[in-house]
């Protein structure tokens, strides 16, 4: 065992007796002092080896190159990583936004043509019902399955616009995921930042180009989307089936 | 259920609001608001007029739970009927949402016959009283 780590020393004996002294004669402040002066001693032995630790990692990371590597990586490479995130997220909505823009401006032109021939159909019914012109008449059963068959079909290619208009979701849940790993990077990135500032002689050099940590804020908060992995894990539904049960059972 | 209501659909995503709205718009509704989150959603919700909340949980600013909460403390606005579309989907936040008021969860992704069905569900159970 070395001299350092020895705790029956002298030093100590002198302490016990001292403290033992202070409290058989009642001395209350002499008794705290000489109480505060054996814990003072682990404290400072401590914040002594936090503080070679630091002068050791220091100096690997210099010895070894990896401090430009990693001051490179905090100031750039990171915050450039969340500006590459940040940007998918941007192409990401902007084209969503199109297509969206698409199927709303498409529902009303349907919608018209729906409506045209439908109004056509009647007009067509009553003029074939009330017409002795034979070729009149079978000119209007030949047009009229026509006609019936654009409502048929406007309605199939309303039903696909309202998919193509859900499928525009991922937007949302792409993007939630993705803002969960801008926080990651972020954390990783500010926590990078104060290693270096404890580490080096470059104290103050590096500057953290992001905001303030996330602060939680305490009992249920928003996790984000589950991703499919995670779904097997207990504790997560994986329908609405599932949301409707766990209601239905609270009394909903 | 009366078509004429009005609706605010809080979302921090204009796509989700944007998908919500057509959705909604399709289900014959047309009275819809937009608020991008629960500071936003609050303060128009106090000014009155709206019938019907449908909101996202996870938002910057004041979240959808958060949003729920403050709803259900004011009393000139508590009796909004509130529905949750949300991606948050953990048994634990869906019986929170529950025990804070909600009135209906829809967890995305999701489709337009659910969103029918729940709304369908929940102005059915009011009407009901």
């Amino acid at each position: 065992m070395s001299e350092e780590q020895q705790f029956i020393t002298e030093e100590n004996r002198r302490r016990v007796a001292e403290l033992h002294a202070a409290m058989e004669s009642g001395d209350e402040t002499r008794a705290r002092e000489a109480f505060a002066a054996m814990g003072g001693e682990p404290d400072r032995e401590l914040f002594e080896e936090v503080g070679a630790i630091t002068r050791r990692l220091h100096e690997s990371l210099t010895n070894i190159g990896l401090e430009d590597h990693l001051v490179r990586l905090a100031e750039d490479d990171l915050p450039e990583a969340q500006d590459r995130l940040n940007y998918v997220i941007t192409l990401t909505e902007q084209a969503a936004n199109r297509t969206l823009a698409g199927v709303e401006s498409s529902v009303p032109y349907l919608e018209r043509l729906q409506e045209r021939s439908e109004k056509l159909l009647d007009r067509l019914q009553s003029r074939a019902d009330t017409s002795d012109n034979e070729e009149l008449v079978d000119l209007i059963g030949q047009i009229q399955p026509y006609l019936r068959s654009l409502g048929r079909d406007g309605r199939k290619v309303s039903e696909r616009l309202t998919d193509i208009l859900m499928a525009q979701e991922f937007q949302d849940i792409t993007g939630q995921v993705l803002g969960r790993v801008i926080h990651m990077v972020r954390e990783v990135e500010e926590n990078l930042v104060d290693l270096l500032r404890i580490t080096g002689e470059r104290l103050g050099e590096v500057n953290p180009r992001s905001g303030e940590a996330p602060k939680g804020k305490g009992g249920i908060e928003a996790e984000g989307p589950v991703l499919p992995a995670q779904q097997a894990e207990d504790g997560v539904v994986s329908s609405q089936d599932e949301v409707d049960d766990l209601l239905s059972d609270l009394g909903f | 259920m009366n078509r004429d209501m009005k609706i605010l659909v809080v979302d921090d995503f204009s796509t989700m609001r944007r998908i919500v709205k057509n959705l909604l718009k399709d289900l014959g509704f047309h009275n819809i608001s937009e608020a991008d989150d629960g500071s936003t959603a609050l303060p128009m919700l106090k000014k009155g007029g709206f019938d019907f909340l449908v909101t996202d949980w996870n938002m910057p600013g004041m979240d959808g739970l958060e949003l729920l909460k403050r709803v259900r403390a004011d009393e000139s606005i508590a009796d909004i009927p509130i529905l949750m579309v949300t991606a948050e989907a953990k048994r634990d936040q869906i019986i929170e949402a529950a025990q804070a008021g909600v009135n209906g969860y829809v967890v995305k992704p999701f489709n337009k016959a659910t969103l029918q069905t729940k709304i369908e569900k929940i102005f059915q159970r009011l009407e009901a009283g």
